[in-house]
Formats: C-alpha cells, sequence, structure tokens
C-alpha cells in the first residue's frame, strides 16, 4: 500500500542511558519523555543515527530437492551507529565501554578537572534510544534495552572539526518476551483516548 | 499535486519570528507593489534541483531574497538570519497542502546590491525536500 504520510526524514536525538535506568514514558501529546535523573543523556548534536539489524541464516536441503528447503536463524545482531559533534570527556565517556570519569572541583592548589580513564576497565552495559518522529507525527522511538560501546573511537586532534564515530552492539535483554529482546521501535499514532 | 512555491510559502507564512518582522511581505518570484528599500520582507524562486523518479517528492533549489526596508545591507541581514532560524535543518513539518520533509542551506547569506532595483538585499540558497500530503 502506498503510504505519503511514510516518507519522512529521519532526523531526531540520540539518548544514552545507564543500565538500571527507566524506560522512557510516551506522554499524553504522544511524545518521549526522559528521565534525566534515572541517567538518561542526550548526546546532544549528531550527524543522524544508523541503526543496523543483521541476520544471518542456514540453508536447509533434502537429497530430493535442488534447492533450498528452509532457512533457519542462525544469528541475530543489531548495531546503533552515530556520528556526535560534541566532544566533551562526557561524550567520550559514553563512546567507550570500559572507560571512566572522574570530576575534581577546584580547590587551593588544585585545577578543577575532568579524567577521562581507560585500560583495564570493565565494559559497561547501557541502554540506548532514538528518537524521531513517526509517520503519524508523533515520537518514533527506537530503544535497546542493552546495548555496549563496541567501536573503535577516534580522537583526531587537528584544526577541521571532525564528529566522533560511535558504535553500539545491542545484547539480548532475558527479562523481555522472545521476538522482543534485542531491539524495539515504537511509533505513536495517536494520542491517550481519556 | 505537489505545489512546492505554495508549500514553501506556507511554512514561512505561520507564526514566527520571521513571520513577525516581514508580515505579509513575502513573495514568490515577482513581488509586485513592493519595495524592498521601504519595508522588510522576502523573495524566493525556485531555481532547479530534482524530483524523484518513484516518490512523490521533489528536492528544488531555492534562492532567497532577504530585504531589510528603509535601513542599510545589515537589516537585511537581520531578516536573513530570521529567515535561517526558521528554515535550516527543518524536518518533518506539515502545511496546509504538503509536506516538508527537510530544508538544508547550501549557500550562505551573502549580501547584494540588486542591479535592477538597487536595494540591499541577502541572498542565500536552501535545498529543501518535499512531498504530497497523503
Amino acid at each position: 500500500m502506498k503510504n505519503k504520510s511514510a516518507i519522512l526524514s529521519g532526523a531526531g536525538s540520540f539518548w544514552i542511558g545507564d543500565a538500571d535506568s527507566e524506560m522512557p514514558e510516551i506522554d499524553d501529546n504522544g511524545q518521549v519523555v526522559f528521565d534525566s535523573t534515572s541517567g538518561w543523556v542526550d548526546v546532544g548534536f549528531t550527524d543522524g543515527v544508523s541503526i543496523e539489524v543483521e541476520s544471518e541464516f542456514q540453508e536447509i536441503f533434502a537429497d530430493q530437492h535442488l534447492a533450498v528447503l528452509k532457512l533457519l536463524l542462525t544469528k541475530e545482531a543489531a548495531k546503533v551507529v552515530c556520528s556526535i559533534h560534541q566532544r566533551d570527556v562526557d561524550t567520550f565517556n559514553l563512546a567507550i565501554s570500559a572507560s571512566s570519569k572522574l570530576v575534581t572541583a577546584a580547590g587551593a592548589d588544585q585545577p578543577g578537572m575532568n579524567l577521562l580513564s581507560i585500560g583495564d576497565g570493565t565494559p559497561v552495559e547501557k541502554k540506548v534510544a532514538f528518537v524521531g518522529t513517526s509517520p503519524n507525527g508523533f515520537a518514533r522511538m527506537w530503544y535497546a534495552p542493552i546495548a555496549v560501546a563496541t567501536g573503535t573511537i577516534k580522537y583526531e586532534g587537528k584544526k577541521e572539526h571532525t564528529p566522533l564515530e560511535v558504535e553500539f552492539m545491542c545484547c539480548a535483554d532475558p527479562s523481555a518476551p522472545a521476538g522482543s529482546r534485542l531491539l524495539q521501535c515504537y511509533d505513536i499514532t495517536a494520542t491517550p483516548t481519556a | 499535486m505537489l505545489d512546492d512555491e505554495l508549500v514553501i510559502y506556507e511554512y514561512l507564512n505561520a507564526a514566527s519570528p520571521l513571520k513577525t518582522a516581514i508580515g505579509s511581505n513575502l513573495f514568490t518570484n515577482t513581488a509586485h507593489d513592493f519595495k524592498g528599500d521601504e519595508s522588510k520582507g522576502i523573495r524566493f524562486r525556485i531555481k532547479g534541483g530534482s524530483s524523484h523518479p518513484n516518490a512523490p517528492m521533489e528536492s528544488p533549489l531555492v534562492d532567497f531574497f532577504c530585504y531589510g526596508g528603509s535601513g542599510n545591507e545589515e537589516d537585511s541581514r537581520a531578516i536573513y538570519r530570521l529567515l535561517r532560524d526558521r528554515l535550516q535543518g527543518k524536518t518533518n513539518e506539515e502545511t496546509t497542502s504538503g509536506f516538508l520533509v527537510s530544508s538544508v542551506q547550501v549557500v550562505i547569506g551573502q549580501i547584494i546590491k540588486e542591479p535592477d532595483t538597487n536595494w540591499w538585499a541577502t541572498f542565500t540558497t536552501y535545498q529543501i525536500t518535499l512531498r504530497e500530503k497523503e
């Protein structure tokens, strides 16, 4: 069915939450609301997000047939890739899975500083969400309940501004129902009736 | 049927700081009875672009000429800045007759003095992707 309303720009905002952050809520206006007190952070200016879902299949043959009889799903993977323009320590810390950040306030003989540390840390699981627009004009939210920053983070110390390429691999959430453990896309079609 | 100029006109004519500044002085192509050295306003025209062969979309290149009224060239630039706030990077905006999918500035504002009229103007170009409504 041809649906012109589904021709949309995919722009939106990219959010990263702690592993125990509350899942974002949908308000009465059909918009997504993040509770920043529960650890969600808007990564700010981006060049948009690409979300890739990869499925691998095993081909099943039988002696009596030359063609494939069945395809068995053997692997599912989902990846979220984003180019972030902000180059502060908070962004680096979000983009590197086993990093940590230490904030030191200025004091006597002590400069204020943010310290990013990398090396022999423990990978941190996050939640990620990307919020854009649904064909009905409300929110669309891609939501991964467990994701780990896996990309190669490249800090380029040169004159031209270059965005930071970050990549998150999604992991299955064993507590979610089968079929929805990796990634979900919520398209809001209407506001509540009451 | 998609009328590119009408969709752009409707989007820019909706309430905004730009609309407050220029009032009804928003024109496509020829701005009859308008004097850019007396009133603030915007004239725009489609100068090219492309039409999608498979989806009901078009991506015209649109020239905008921003006029600052009786002030100097900097006043035309102030109108240009309001236009940029209204258009640059906007996505998924519905109007009465169509839908603005995206809008990207491709030529940054430059001050000119129009040779025919001798009006100061700030000129800029956007690539605006539009589609029909359902």
